[in-house]
């Protein structure tokens, strides 16, 4: 039985009958040579939608489960779309990835459901992210923030982002005890986020991957505003004064000594240089319009010819063959899953520390890659959390599924420390 | 002949439009279907949350007002940041923060000016409270007790 005493048929059935009519969509208006084509990515997404309702009804309990179905509902549909890019067929290896990140939210949430828990564990986490730094620095090829094993390719800097929000929620613990540095008073704890956030983008500098770096900046300046106002912050004018001018000065730096192909990114005119530096973003805005509001059908579009339609352009690529209504929603979809927290409030400060953090990297991310995409910013590279392939990043994506879901379904128990019994009690004891 | 029937359906605009269109529909009513369950859990969490707190509430009984315990830290202060607001100047903005564990609620002093009581003893350290106990925040002093539970019928 489920643990809350609510009845979810009606959020399965709404699952269901969504991906039944996409998949109908698909045979009526698809690119497809026989109704075989269809079949096995019917069969699967229909499949998981029942076996994972099923794992949840009888295998699982806990208190909320919207984020569930929410996150189910997106997999079933990012899958049909990725299936549908350049013909209708089926994406084994985004289904499989799809499954990993529902068994890793499954562990994100178990993980950081107790705050008094994973609090007392945070040297823990200090130490995985030095293995992670350390992995990146030693067994990434040179300049590359990727680790190929095999026909594997892992990015280590993927994992970074659920570990780096993880610290910054466990920095609330020894907030009381602040020093006065300088000018601020911080806390050890402060100081230390502070750092790793440091040589995270000192990493990031050095393997050329500055579109992530937005994303950790997110993550570091809500958990920073979250530790002033915390009680005994001192959220004064000279504060806030401080951190912009700091703030100020390293964006300037940062854009001035930034190399030469970020730069070239940042003044490049898309439309005078469709074969250069434009080219992905000039096809995927034509493809945007020649999509319409409706699309031009499942399969039928022509943008999964060009580099990382599945992945940093992924939203034209959907807009294209589903139409922006259809790609809008998915958004929305998206949206949804990070604004639960909103209905449904944490109730201590680590949780709301953790779900700022994840709602901060997921909408930094997603922001990225659409409006890079739509050439509203420099393109950057990034993928759309559960919607764009990718194995390393749809694992940390349902490993920060599993956090925000763990601030709706959080547990307050406490362990008592065992007191030792005294000589007098336990001869009390024995006589009874 | 299936195949034929699609054929023309595929060549036909209107068609195509109406298949998205229902697309976009689904799509939108499991938005709103997931936003209205989330809201039912709502009030469900909040039953437990009852539990975990205790029923407990604080009763500020100059005022005549009930202030509910919501989170497992709740911050005490005349500072608009904080979680129970008393505008009054006997109490520092960040004056004392309430914890909940196992259902005991405990309050801690945060070097306020004007100290935190409890039962008229001033506290040094974190202080477990029991049911209807004085809390004096300054010179503001409510009372911690259990809330009437409604009768089920």
């Amino acid at each position: 039985m489920y643990k809350n005493g609510l009845s979810y048929a009606r959020c399965t059935a709404v699952v269901l009958l969504t991906h039944i009519v996409m998949l109908a969509a698909i045979l009526l208006r698809g690119n497809y040579e026989t109704l075989r084509d269809i079949v096995p990515l019917g069969v699967v997404v229909l499949g998981l939608d029942l076996v994972y309702t099923v794992i949840l009804r009888f295998f699982y309990k806990q208190m909320t489960y919207t984020m569930d179905f929410f996150l189910l509902l997106l997999l079933g549909i990012s899958v049909i779309f990725q299936s549908c890019f350049g013909g209708i067929g089926f994406a084994l290896k985004h289904q499989i990835t799809c499954i990993i990140a529902l068994v890793m939210c499954q562990v994100g949430f178990l993980l950081t459901r107790n705050h008094v828990w994973i609090q007392s564990k945070k040297k823990i986490l200090y130490i995985i992210l030095g293995v992670l730094i350390l992995s990146i620095l030693f067994l990434t090829g040179s300049r590359s923030m990727w680790i190929t094993i095999g026909s594997i390719s892992i990015q280590p800097s993927e994992f970074m982002k659920p570990v780096f929000v993880l610290i910054c929620a466990t920095s609330i613990r020894e907030q009381h005890e602040k020093k006065k540095i300088l000018f601020f008073y911080v806390s050890r704890e402060m100081l230390v986020m502070t750092g790793a956030f440091i040589i995270i983008a000192g990493l990031q500098w050095w393997c050329r991957d500055l579109g992530s770096l937005p994303i950790f900046a997110a993550a570091y300046i809500c958990a920073l505003v979250c530790r002033l106002c915390y009680p005994k912050a001192k959220f004064s004018k000279k504060t806030i004064i401080g951190i912009s001018a700091i703030g100020a000065v390293v964006v300037i730096a940062a854009l001035k000594f930034a190399p030469g192909y970020v730069q070239d990114r940042l003044s490049v005119d898309i439309w005078n240089q469709m074969e250069g530096n434009g080219y992905q973003q000039c096809k995927a805005l034509i493809a945007l319009a020649e999509g319409g509001l409706f699309g031009k059908g499942p399969g039928c579009g022509s943008l999964y010819q060009v580099f990382a339609s599945d992945t940093d352009i992924v939203f034209s690529t959907i807009c294209e063959e589903w139409g922006f209504l259809v790609g809008l929603l998915t958004i929305l979809i998206l949206m949804g899953m990070l604004l639960l927290p909103m209905i449904n409030k944490p109730r201590s400060y680590f949780h709301t520390t953790m779900i700022l953090g994840v709602v901060a990297v997921m909408i930094v991310q997603m922001g990225l890659n659409i409006f890079g995409s739509c050439n509203l910013i420099p393109f950057t590279g990034v993928t759309i959390p559960f919607i764009s392939q990718g194995g390393s990043s749809m694992i940390t994506c349902g490993f920060l599924a599993g956090m925000l879901k763990a601030g709706q379904s959080p547990v307050f128990r406490k362990t008592e420390p065992k007191l030792k019994k005294t000589r007098t009690e336990n001869r009390k004891a024995a006589v009874v | 002949m299936l195949e034929n029937i699609l054929e023309f359906l595929q060549g036909n605009a209107i068609f195509s439009i109406c298949i998205s269109a229902v697309v976009v529909i689904f799509i939108t009513a499991s938005i709103f279907t997931m936003f209205n369950h989330a809201q039912e859990e709502k009030r469900v969490e909040q039953l437990r949350w009852n539990k975990v707190s205790a029923h407990m509430a604080l009763y500020d009984l100059s005022r005549r007002l009930v202030i509910p315990l919501e989170a497992d830290e709740i911050l005490v202060g005349r500072h608009g940041a904080a979680d129970i607001r008393f505008p009054d100047m006997s109490v520092s903005r960040y004056h004392a923060v309430l914890y909940v564990s196992n259902g005991i609620w405990s309050v801690m002093d945060l070097d306020s000016k004007s100290g935190t009581f409890v039962n008229g003893r001033k506290i040094r350290s974190q202080v477990k409270l029991k049911d209807s106990d004085e809390i004096r925040f300054g010179d503001k002093a409510v009372v911690i007790r259990e809330r009437r539970r409604r009768k089920h019928v």
